[in-house]
């Protein structure tokens, strides 16, 4: 059976006895089911040799050989066995012996007896058989399981240490590259400052002097705190506990701020006991000090206040710094001590920094056993609070611990020359390019690479600069620059939102904006470009790049002026030529009318003078026909005469300049109604003027306009039994019409289309004299006051004139 | 003996006639010389060219003066006659067919002492040219020059 269960799992499923019963067996169980056979043939040998003894118990050995049989040879093993025992004891042993004769049928009970028996043993021992089988296979799957974990675990352990390793490298190699760059580093700044000193300030390379060691004390700082940071991430800074007097060290930290604080206008106000020993860690409390103070600074308005407070609790010193700037959004009083997390986007950052400064203070409060954490102060500002614990110390500190020995002179230069304000005015090239070149507006918060940028530009353009993104949109009003090329990180306002400013302003939308960017991200270039930017520089750029860029924008922007600017001055001359056509063109009119208005009035006069002369001098000679022709000349004249007056009168109201009078329609038309009365006593006319018509227009056109409509409506009711003209506002159609309606003739409206024509009459001369001129005029003079014109009739019930002009009021009457 | 006489400027011969004839109804036209151009009324009145005979001769109690003429304006002949310190005060009156605003304007601005519309009707006409003559050489009291 051992050897069944160290075997490999047997993994043929559930099978029925019956399958099981005619499978065909392999070796092993082939050898099973010989020595299953093998037991009941040495059972009878037995039972033959000793049948003496064991006579009358045919079974006595069999039993037990078949139970045997059955646990070696399984089912099938069992089974065999009990048919062969059955078989050779009832031949052999059960009397008669020899032959297959029952004598007593006991013996056939017996035999039943026993093959039942060897069944129920068979069917037994298989169903341990099977059950120890499968508890077999159930342990191997899980010892199986077992050991695929344990491979799982050694792998994950395998790749947690060489992660371990990795980054333990990576902090070595950060360690070690920052350190390779420190070194280099302090001796360029080293030779620098001893240069400078030893160097003349006025002398021509020694404001590049100071530029370079400007830039490179700051490229210096960048490294230390990337060197702590890293230090700090492995573990591997150490904590130097001494006795040290933590107020002392605070007031000499404060003192370095005084100057930069007096300059700022801002108040720094230091609330600390006179000492306050512990066992700290000097340099790195200076370290967090200078870190805390010089970010309150940075974020802190001038005329704003710093307060530092240092107090003992219980078993802890509180050291509270608090500004009046900004503060910090309650969602980031976390992250920002976070290395590289600064509260504002970057794009629209006020102020500089690596972002560094905050995560080594957390770091190095932490080692010393303490916390930090950001609050609002009551200002509105940020409030940091250090705990720490307070260890005191056994001795008292050593007495040259006071006078900051401890950190970097160069880190804190650094730190303080950073705060400063920007004095260095960007230095611009001299002489300056031509003052017919293109200007450029550079838009830079950083003094050093504005001069940069303006020496790479002065030879093909005249520069002009702004400091930030405001100045910036207030210098490219004032200046109008052909090009504006700005930073985006700037204070105040970004080069985006510069941008957005420029783009959206109507006046300044067409100058081409380059931007200068220190990321080199697709998105944002065409972000950028989308916003609507000319062009993307990304920093570091070389002075070939740049003045190609800046120099081809400009050469297009120049052609596309100078092809406006003829296009300009083609249309110009086209215009100046028409005006000159169409004076002369008017001219000629003028001079038409003059002489129609001379010269044909002369042979009229002679025609009506010279008939009348006849008539008087000779009329006794002549007979009546003659008189009769002598007055159709003097009546034909006087037509002609009146056509000439009406044809002038229509030139007149479209020539000349039009006037721009308030007019009292109702008053003129009153006028114009009684001189008509008076003028024809003998008529009965009843008119009325609606009062409160007022309209805007040349005041004596307009009088020709009522007159002319007046005097129709006046003559066209002649035949009326009960003439009725009136005048009257309407509104109608989004204006303010001006009526004249009469109960006169009227006129048939399909006519209409000719009634405001020049000489079209649609009455006959006899019917009612006139010249087709007046409702021409009429037309003309509304028409060029912006107005309309319109007329309603029907023959003999009336005619209605309604016209509109510019500002045309009254008060809307029922009409009667 | 009366030295009142009017120059009359018109090249027009009807209107010339008609203006006699109205001027003759009045018992005036004797005292009428007519000029037909600017060039010859300026000549009559300066005693040069073609009536330097008329040197010492007295000036002409009123100008009626058109606008059109052939040669030297009516307009012109008004600035020259204003320009000149003999005939700075002179009596002239346009008589013309214009109806302009701008030859109104003109005409005063220039000096003329009256503007007087030729109206087309004969009898008005007749009536209007009657009454100027008898205005101005009746009525008005000219400055002595």
């Amino acid at each position: 059976m051992n050897a069944d269960s160290t075997r490999p799992a047997i993994t043929d499923g559930p099978r029925s006895a019956w399958d099981r019963l005619f499978s065909a067996p392999d070796r092993e169980e082939a050898l099973r089911l010989a020595v299953a056979l093998l037991i009941p043939v040495v059972a009878f040998a037995l039972q033959w040799f000793f049948w003496s003894a064991i006579k009358p118990y045919v079974w006595f050995l069999f039993f037990p050989a078949v139970f045997f049989s059955s646990r070696l040879g399984g089912l099938r093993g069992g089974l065999l066995a009990t048919s062969l025992s059955a078989v050779l004891v009832w031949y052999y042993f059960i009397p008669p012996p020899g032959s297959f004769r029952v004598t007593n049928p006991i013996s056939l009970v017996s035999i039943a007896i026993f093959v039942g028996m060897g069944v129920l043993f068979s069917l037994s021992h298989d169903r341990l058989r099977r059950a120890h089988r499968e508890t077999a296979e159930a342990l191997q799957t899980v010892r199986n399981a077992n050991e695929q974990l344990q491979a799982a675990h050694q792998k994950i352990t395998a790749l947690y240490e060489k992660t371990r390793e990795l980054d333990e490298l990576k902090t070595r190699f950060f360690a070690n590259l920052s350190h390779e760059l420190r070194t280099p580093l302090t001796l360029i700044l080293g030779s620098l400052s001893k240069r400078r000193a030893a160097a003349d300030p006025a002398a021509p390379g020694s404001r590049d002097l100071l530029v370079v060691e400007r830039n490179a004390r700051l490229l210096y700082r960048n490294v230390c705190d990337l060197l702590d940071v890293a230090k700090l991430q492995a573990r591997r800074m150490e904590l130097l506990e001494a006795p040290t007097d933590l107020a002392q060290l605070l007031r000499s930290m404060a003192s370095q701020f005084d100057s930069l604080a007096a300059e700022r206008q801002i108040h720094l106000l230091l609330d600390a006991p006179a000492s306050l020993l512990a066992l700290a860690d000097a340099g790195k409390w200076e370290r967090i000090l200078l870190n805390l103070i010089s970010n309150a600074f940075k974020f802190t308005p001038s005329g704003g206040t710093i307060e530092l407070r240092l107090r003992t609790e219980t078993t802890h010193a509180i050291l509270e710094v608090e500004d009046t700037g900004p503060g910090i959004p309650a969602a980031l009083r976390r992250s920002i001590f976070e290395p590289f997390r600064q509260v504002h986007d970057e794009a629209n950052r006020t102020v500089g920094g690596t972002g560094l400064g905050l995560a080594i203070v957390h770091e190095l409060v932490v080692l010393h056993g303490g916390t930090v954490v950001a609050t609002e102060a009551k200002s509105g500002g940020a409030r940091f609070i250090v705990t720490l614990p307070l260890k005191t110390p056994s001795t008292a500190p050593a007495p040259n611990s006071n006078a900051l020995p401890v950190l970097d002179q160069e880190i804190r230069r650094q730190a303080l020359d950073e705060l400063r304000p920007v004095t260095a005015e960007p230095r611009l090239p001299d002489p300056f390019a031509a003052p017919d070149t293109p200007l450029v507006l550079i838009v830079e918060d950083h003094p050093d690479l504005t001069t940069y940028i303006a020496q790479i530009l002065s030879p093909h353009c005249r520069i002009a600069t702004a400091a930030d993104g405001d100045q910036g949109f207030q210098r490219t009003q004032e200046l109008r620059p052909d090009l504006v090329l700005t930073d985006l990180m700037m204070p105040r306002r970004s080069g985006n939102e510069l941008l957005a400013m420029i783009r959206g302003s109507a006046a300044l939308k067409d100058i081409p904006v380059v931007i200068l960017s220190a990321r080199d991200d697709d998105a944002e270039r065409v972000r950028l470009l989308r916003a609507g930017a000319q062009d993307y520089l990304t920093k570091p750029f070389s002075a070939e790049e740049l003045r190609a860029r800046v120099t081809g924008i400009l050469r297009e922007r120049h052609h596309a002026r100078q092809e406006l600017q003829e296009l300009n001055q083609s249309l110009e001359e086209r215009f100046h030529q028409r005006t000159a056509e169409l004076r002369a063109a008017n001219q000629e009119l003028d001079a038409f009318a003059y002489a129609v208005s001379h010269d044909l009035r002369a042979p009229l006069r002679a025609l009506s003078g010279f008939s009348q002369a006849l008539i008087e001098d000779h009329a006794a000679q002549l007979p009546a026909p003659a008189r009769q022709f002598l007055d159709e000349i003097t009546l034909a004249s006087r037509h002609m005469g009146e056509l000439i007056n009406g044809l002038l009168r229509l030139s007149r109201s479209t020539r000349g300049e039009r006037r721009h009078d308030a007019i009292d329609l109702s008053a003129q038309a009153t006028r114009l109604l009684s001189q008509l009365a008076q003028a024809t006593p003998e008529r009965q006319v009843a008119w009325s003027v609606a009062p409160g018509l007022t309209a805007e227009g040349d005041v004596g056109m307009i009088e020709s306009v009522l007159s002319n409509l007046l005097d129709n409506a006046w003559k066209y009711t002649l035949g009326t039994a009960t003439p009725v003209i009136r005048v009257y506002f309407e509104q109608a159609d989004d204006r303010g019409w001006c009526v004249v309606a009469d109960n006169g003739a009227g006129f048939d409206p399909k006519h209409a289309a000719r009634l405001f024509q020049p000489f079209q009459r649609l009455h006959r001369q006899d019917e009612f004299p006139g010249l087709g001129i007046g409702l021409a005029t009429v037309h003309r003079i509304v028409t060029r006051h912006g107005g309309l014109i319109r007329a309603t009739a029907r023959p003999g019930q009336g005619a209605t004139f309604s016209f509109s002009l510019p500002r045309l009021h009254g008060n809307q009457s029922p009409r009667t | 003996m009366s030295t009142k006489t009017i120059l009359l400027v018109e090249d027009n011969r009807q209107d010339e006639q008609l203006v006699l004839r109205a001027l003759c109804r009045i018992n005036l036209a004797n005292q009428v010389d007519v000029t037909r151009d600017g060039q010859q009324a300026l000549d009559y009145v300066f005693a040069e060219g073609e009536f330097a005979s008329r040197q010492g001769a007295a000036l002409p109690t009123v100008i009626l003066l058109d606008i059109n003429l052939p040669r030297v304006s009516g307009l012109e002949v008004l600035e020259r006659l204003r320009a000149d310190p003999r005939t700075r005060l002179l009596p002239i009156v346009i008589l013309t067919s214009s109806d302009e605003e701008r030859d109104r304007l003109r005409s005063y601005q220039t000096g003329a002492n009256s503007f007087v519309r030729k109206p087309l009707e004969f009898a008005e006409f007749a009536e209007t040219v009657a009454r100027l003559g008898v205005y101005w050489l009746a009525t008005n009291e000219p400055p002595h020059l």
